[in-house]
């Protein structure tokens, strides 16, 4: 801890030596005294040790030793600066479940659910990248039922590519019953060699229990693996999750040279539970997902609210033969 | 012998009936009514009247070819290489094997007593060829339940002889010996030789060793001169030699084994049977470690393997597993080899158990990497999980997908199994594809313009969707290569460039279609990318043209995608 560093004001964030060697559970109480109800981003040097205390001390009290990604600078976030500040410096956390929820039963809403899912695993692969530019990037284990493949569809790669998403990054498990893709899910968030666990959960397995979700979570902790877990929109929320999401459909951007053609997709974004964002309200907000074009693909600009539109105003009269 | 609540004792005579054109046909007799004297053949009512307390059953040579190759299967206990033997019979390669069993007497009185405590009689031949030991075990008249051509010892030279290469000359002396006495019927030889050699005066196989075949010829020609060709004295000549050479070793002979040898077999046997879980499990574990140490001497590794184990009442139990790639690794196949143990049910003890090892090969060298310890760490997990997940949920349920060269939507990516190497390039990303294809189009409603405009609504899933953008249509064509009928004339349509505007005069685009035949009319798609009030965005098709399809079959629209 450097003392001389200068701060502008004395933040309830930054420690003292003496505070810093009173031990764990000192720590552990003071920091959760001290957070405060809205995140501020006084100094990014303090919020960047604030970060490494609270990985520490979370180490500590799950007894968990410090796996070797968990020590990456570069935090994982949504590509949103509304997001990214709710989520606080560390972004989304490495070793938790995260749950993406539709906003209403219809396909549509359930796609846009998974490709929020497909979002954030582009990114995460990003930084696994950055991290280790030298290997190839670890797979990702996409869980899918069955029957989801007919009702929302499998995985197709020449809209992947549109993610910046290469299909070789994909390991693909389809199950029949729900126990096997959790049974699955622990399996490959265990397994420690992968980048990211999405599972897509349907009809009534969306109804996750208690000792599932706990056990994807510990395994999430454990080995240092994220885990997305997809559920339908009626399933009340999983247990032990660190993040949830919920996702609707959006009306596209314009289009840059058709009127009448859908433009660069949206979709809404709310973020309804974050362990580090304590205001009352859900935070939403609207994402735009511009068509992959090298390293912008990875951007994310949040979307200006849209203006009330009509439905043909814009169309001209339509010659007909 | 079955164990069902009609089963006859032992000790009164039974015979086995099937209906022939005659009646009922005797087909087996138990020992009792052997020495009684019934033969095999009759009819049941001839027998009847010999031996009016003769018990009879219907025979089921179905059921009984399953228990055959049963005990067949059984017979892995003595060595891999195992079947039937015609219907009556099972054979097994214990080459190497005896002294495992304190020689082969040993072997054959254990092999005998276990059968006997299954309640099958049986008897045994063993002998350096197949076919010598088939005639022993079934004509060699001892007085004991089996019966050995030779010694061990002679058996063990000759191995060593057959070991060294360039020896071509064996010494089948004991065979010959064995054979000498046994009736002609011991060859495997059709019933009509065996007749004409009876009738010959050849009866015993001895009678045969030193008959040139060409006077063998000769006399089967003498014999049904006037009645047959000459080539068929030829052919009987030829197979009697045939399989003489076969008994006494001068002509190989092929096996077919009943499964495919393992590359490398480990077994355990226990003099009390194991019951409980926990000792089992203990007992695999050396059982795994017996193989991974014997792979790691000669730098093998194995991509599956089969423990099979044998319960003490002579039913088996396996269990399979399979790998990602080539593995010496105990931990790995001991961890994929639990998983699946918990569903055995080791029923009355377990004695024995076999890991067999399929499929040798150098496992892949780790790949040189700067970062190698953690891409060594990482691929090491990943075939892990690989193996885990594919053994327990079916190597189909893990896939990856790899793009494929075709225009045709569902036909741009195939699945792979999940170690796949993947060599493909990705195909350009493009705004025009959803992320998430359908696995079957669905049928939908739609209102829109004919013959080419963007849809105005549709019903899909019973739900309405008023369209607010849309572009399209793009046309794709069916793959005419690939028989469906199209013409050249077609596939130049779909060259033609795709997202045509659907304010276009219709003239212009009937010209080329017309000209091609109905059924590729039929096949060809516009797709439409389409995106309703609250901004879900589909992936919409119309299969065949408006211009071209009847009244009675209208082309049909289908929602193929959904863009995430």
């Amino acid at each position: 801890m450097d003392q001389a560093a200068p701060t502008p004001k004395p933040s309830p964030w930054s420690l003292t030596p003496s505070e810093h060697e009173a031990g764990p559970p000192r720590l552990s109480a003071f920091v959760k005294e001290a957070r405060p109800a809205s995140f501020s981003l006084a100094s990014s040097r303090n919020a960047r040790l604030i970060e490494g205390l609270r990985r520490r001390i979370h180490g500590i009290e799950r007894h968990v030793p410090e796996s070797p990604r968990s020590n990456r600078h570069v935090p994982w976030t949504v590509g949103a600066a509304d997001a990214d500040m709710c989520l606080g410096p560390s972004g989304l956390n490495t070793q938790a479940v995260h749950e993406i929820k539709p906003g209403s039963a219809r396909a549509s809403a359930t796609a846009a659910s998974m490709g929020f899912a497909l979002r954030l695993a582009a990114r995460h692969l990003l930084l696994l990248k950055a991290a280790h530019p030298d290997s190839p990037p670890p797979r990702i284990l996409w869980c899918i039922s069955r029957t989801s493949t007919y009702e929302t569809g499998e995985l197709y790669i020449p809209g992947l590519s549109a993610f910046g998403l290469e299909p070789a990054s994909f390991l693909i498990v389809e199950t029949v019953r729900a126990s096997e893709m959790l049974w699955a899910m622990e399996e490959g968030l265990k397994s420690g060699g992968l980048a990211l666990v999405i599972g897509h959960l349907t009809g009534t397995a969306g109804r996750i229990g208690l000792t599932p979700a706990r056990r994807l979570s510990l395994a999430a902790e454990q080995s240092g693996t994220p885990c997305l877990l997809l559920t339908p929109e009626g399933a009340p929320p999983a247990a032990a999750t660190s993040t949830r999401w919920r996702i609707d459909t959006a009306p596209s951007a314009a289009h840059r040279f058709d009127a009448r053609a859908p433009g660069a997709g949206r979709i809404t974004v709310t973020l309804e539970r974050c362990q580090h964002y304590l205001s009352g309200d859900p935070l939403s907000f609207v994402l735009e997902w511009p068509h992959a074009r090298g390293a912008e693909a990875h951007r994310i600009p949040v979307a200006a609210a849209l203006a009330h539109r009509t439905v043909d105003a814009s169309q001209p009269k339509r010659r007909t033969g | 012998m079955r164990h069902s609540p009609n089963a006859v004792p032992a000790d009164k005579p039974l015979a086995l009936v099937e209906s022939g054109a005659h009646g009922l046909r005797i087909t087996a007799v138990n020992s009792r009514a052997a020495r009684d004297g019934v033969p095999i053949g009759t009819s049941l009512a001839d027998a009847r009247t010999v031996l009016p307390e003769l018990l009879s059953r219907p025979a089921e040579p179905a059921r009984d070819l399953r228990s055959l190759i049963k005990v067949a299967r059984w017979l892995g206990r003595y060595g891999p290489a195992r079947n039937r033997d015609g219907l009556d019979g099972a054979w097994v390669d214990i080459t190497g094997v005896a002294h495992l069993f304190g020689g082969e007497d040993k072997l054959l009185i254990d092999l005998i007593g276990r059968l006997a405590s299954f309640g099958i009689t049986a008897r045994a031949g063993l002998a350096s060829t197949f076919a010598a030991a088939h005639a022993l075990a079934r004509f060699a008249n001892t007085g004991t339940a089996f019966a050995i051509a030779g010694s061990g010892e002679d058996r063990d030279s000759l191995n060593a002889e057959h070991a060294s290469p360039g020896t071509e000359r064996f010494s089948f002396g004991a065979e010959r010996a064995a054979l000498a006495t046994l009736p002609i019927e011991g060859l495997r030889l059709g019933p009509d030789t065996v007749v004409l050699l009876k009738r010959l005066g050849l009866r015993r196989i001895g009678q045969l060793y030193g008959v040139e075949r060409a006077a063998l010829e000769r006399r089967f020609h003498a014999d049904r001169a006037g009645k047959s060709k000459a080539r068929h004295a030829g052919q009987h000549a030829e197979a009697v030699l045939m399989r003489l050479d076969q008994a006494v070793g001068l002509t190989p002979e092929p096996l077919r084994p009943l499964a495919a040898l393992p590359s490398l077999s480990v077994r355990r046997t226990w003099g009390e049977p194991l019951i409980s879980a926990e000792a089992l499990a203990g007992e695999i574990a050396a059982l795994t470690d017996d193989l991974c140490s014997s792979l790691k001497t000669q730098a093998l590794g194995v991509r599956q393997i089969c423990l099979t184990l044998f319960r003490a009442d002579g039913t088996l139990a396996h269990v399979q597993a399979g790998f990602s790639g080539a593995t010496n690794d105990a931990p790995h196949i001991l961890r994929l080899l639990r998983e699946k143990m918990s569903s055995i049910d080791a029923g009355f003890g377990i004695d024995m158990a076999v890991l067999d090892g399929h499929g040798a090969e150098r496992p892949a060298a780790p790949q040189a990497l700067l970062d190698t310890r953690i891409q060594a760490a990482q691929d090491g997990a990943t075939a892990l999980l690989i193996d885990t997940l594919s053994n327990r949920l079916g190597t189909k349920s893990l896939y990856t997908l790899e793009p494929h060269a075709s225009h045709l939507p569902e036909r741009a990516q195939r699945r792979m199994t999940a170690s796949h190497p993947h060599l493909a390039l990705p195909p350009a990303p493009s705004a025009r594809r959803p992320a998430f294809l359908l696995a079957m189009p669905e049928p939908i409603t739609v209102m829109a313009e004919v013959p080419e405009g963007i849809p105005k609504h549709f019903i899909w899933r019973r739900l309405r969707h008023r369209i607010v953008k849309g572009e399209g249509p793009e046309r794709i064509a069916p793959e005419w290569w690939r028989g469906l009928g199209a013409t050249a004339q077609d596939n130049r349509t779909a060259a033609a460039p795709s997202n045509t505007s659907a304010s276009e005069p219709v003239n212009s685009q009937t010209a080329p279609v017309v000209s091609g035949d109905a059924l590729s009319a039929a096949h060809i798609r516009d797709y439409y990318h389409l995106e309703d009030e609250a901004g879900a965005r589909f992936w919409v098709f119309r299969a065949g043209l408006y211009q071209s399809a009847s009244a009675e079959a209208p082309p049909r629209w289908f929602v193929h995608g959904l863009f995430a």
